[in-house]
């Protein structure tokens, strides 16, 4: 009898430990999913930053390329074939302003 | 212009560890619950069969004290027989109640043997689990013993 009292015992203790173990990871998970959230919010935040800052700086080389070659952005057409270069190289990988400038100038034959 | 590649790849590589980690967990989570559902069916069918152990140990207990009363029971009809056979010396009629008295102890033992046999079924039927584990209160109340005064 006391045997199969103890097995009852034994079955409930686990049950115990196996639920208060479950309840702990769950728990972790549910720390996780809101650190991923963050994580996922700040990843793309810096995403857009990023995004920005590639334009802002193709944009900045586009205009010191043009007042170089004394073409204006938006009037001149030849502007639109520098923009195109600057997006180019931009897409390459290439960040700096004055790097993207350079490059672009260098490709129409205008070495600083 | 670096630092701020490095800390998009540095959330990246956090993003990519943290789900990992997450999902790892979540499949622990997953585990434990199967386990969990598996010890409930465990410990609900060893409380079912502890509970049916109960009701056939109930019954158990009913048969011996229904045997015990009526193994007192015989020697006071067999000594009720015999001093109504020394009456009967004196009162001829005497015969009729020894008489009667057979009847009536041959019909409770017929009877007895029968609730035994009956009682004995619900024992295994209970360990068997094809009997419903509570008794009804009427029978376990109207067997239970009451010591003579």
């Amino acid at each position: 009898m006391f045997g199969k009292c103890e097995l009852v015992d034994t079955l409930s203790s686990d049950l115990a430990r196996a639920r208060n173990k479950r309840d702990t990871l769950a728990a972790c998970v549910n720390t996780l999913t809101a650190q991923i959230a963050e994580l996922e919010a700040r990843l793309s935040a810096e995403t857009a930053r990023r995004a920005r800052e590639r334009a802002a700086s193709a944009s900045l080389a586009l205009a010191s390329a043009c007042r170089t070659l004394g073409l204006r952005v938006g009037e001149d057409p030849a502007a639109a074939w520098i923009a195109e270069t600057v997006i180019k190289f931009a897409q390459r990988g290439i960040r700096d302003p004055v790097e993207l400038r350079r490059m672009t100038l260098k490709q129409f034959g205008f070495y600083e | 212009m670096f630092g701020k590649r490095e800390l998009a790849g540095t959330l990246s590589r956090d993003l990519a560890r943290a789900r990992n980690k997450r999902e790892t967990l979540a499949s622990s989570v997953t585990t434990l619950t199967a386990q969990i559902a598996e010890l409930e069916v465990r410990l609900s069918a060893e409380n079912e069969r502890l509970e049916r152990e109960r009701a056939a140990s109930k019954i158990e207990g009913i048969k011996k004290q229904v045997t015990d009363h009526y193994l007192a029971f015989v020697p006071v009809i067999g000594a009720i027989r015999d001093a109504t056979e020394v009456a009967a010396a004196i009162v001829p009629e005497a015969h009729k109640i020894n008489e009667s008295l057979g009847v009536v102890a041959t019909e409770i033992a017929n009877a007895i043997d029968g609730l035994s046999v009956e009682l004995d079924r619900r024992i295994e039927a209970a360990r068997a689990g094809k009997a419903a584990p509570e008794l009804p209160q009427s029978l376990t109340r109207s067997l239970e013993f009451h010591p003579a005064k």
